[in-house]
């Protein structure tokens, strides 16, 4: 199987808050509270993360409110972002010794 | 009179650009307006804004334009779309309303600046391959009437590309110092 990239924390925490459809500015305050408030993004990064991954298939458009767009994950999203996850998880649990040394 | 005129800081001078603005706005002179040296103000009671250019290379526009959706996005966080002159495009908002700033990693804005900086080298190419071709024609001509061309296109090069070398230098100079000045500092 072939191993996915590491996802930059943009596209991670966005992936994330798309878990549930949403769009522009809601997003920025969902991705807030889903980061414990450590993940801050500017509209211009949170625009073209989403073009992006639009192209690339990770999200899809699910309606328009006039200018807006409003996106969800597709399945495509989703098992990348399993993925990573998974591959977040291994780190730290590869990383464990770490947690020896401090005792 | 309620309108004005004013030349406005060159399009690769962004941080100068959104102060000059800032400035006006506080003197109580709304942007309306911009061509390509000067910009038209409008009359109103003095404001404290923040002026803020996105940059946005032309292949990424929607016929020209801003994609609507970016302009939504900015919008909903407190943006106002003001104008939009070749690559830059211009947003204010009011002085203490809490508008993000549109990137908040300084890498992420130094590429929407790499469109621009690509601009200005393609058009720095074009004195390049005028002078070196005028050079070549001047020490041809002189070169047929005494046999000596080869010399002549020697010194023609050197003369004209001693000149180019100067400008252009001095044209990268300021537009590169422009971009990383703007890009490790002006953020606040």
């Amino acid at each position: 199987m072939a191993a996915q990239a590491p996802m930059t924390e943009a596209t991670y925490y966005i992936l994330l808050a798309l878990m549930k459809p949403g769009h522009g500015y809601g997003m920025m305050q969902r991705i807030k509270e889903l980061s414990g408030g450590r993940i801050e993004m500017g509209p211009g990064t949170l625009y073209g993360v989403l073009t992006r991954m639009n192209k690339e298939g990770l999200i899809t458009l699910t309606s328009e409110e006039g200018r807006r767009k409003n996106y969800a994950i597709t399945e495509e999203g989703k098992n990348a972002l399993h993925l990573e996850y998974r591959r977040l998880k291994q780190l730290v649990t590869d990383g464990a010794i770490l947690e020896e040394v401090e005792e | 009179m309620n309108w004005r005129h004013g030349i406005h800081p060159n399009n690769y001078a962004i941080g100068e650009t959104e102060k000059y603005y800032s400035d006006m706005s506080e003197k109580g002179w709304e942007l309306v307006k911009c061509g390509i040296t000067l910009s038209r103000f409008q009359k109103t009671e003095p404001k404290k804004m923040r002026y803020r250019v996105e940059v946005v290379n032309l292949k990424s526009l929607e016929d020209g334009h801003l994609p609507e959706e970016q302009i939504a996005v900015y919008e909903d966080c407190g943006w106002e779309y003001v104008i939009s002159r070749g690559y830059l495009h211009i947003f204010r908002a009011p002085e203490g309303n809490d508008a993000p700033e549109f990137y908040l990693e300084p890498e992420q804005q130094a590429a929407t600046l790499k469109g621009l900086r690509k601009q200005y080298r393609s058009s720095l190419m074009a004195p390049f391959i005028i002078l070196a071709f005028h050079a070549f024609m001047a020490a041809l001509v002189g070169g047929l009437f005494n046999g000596r061309w080869a010399a002549q296109l020697y010194r023609g090069l050197v003369e004209e590309t001693a000149w180019v070398i100067g400008f252009c230098l001095f044209l990268l100079w300021a537009v590169f110092s422009d971009l990383w000045g703007f890009i490790y500092i002006s953020r606040l």
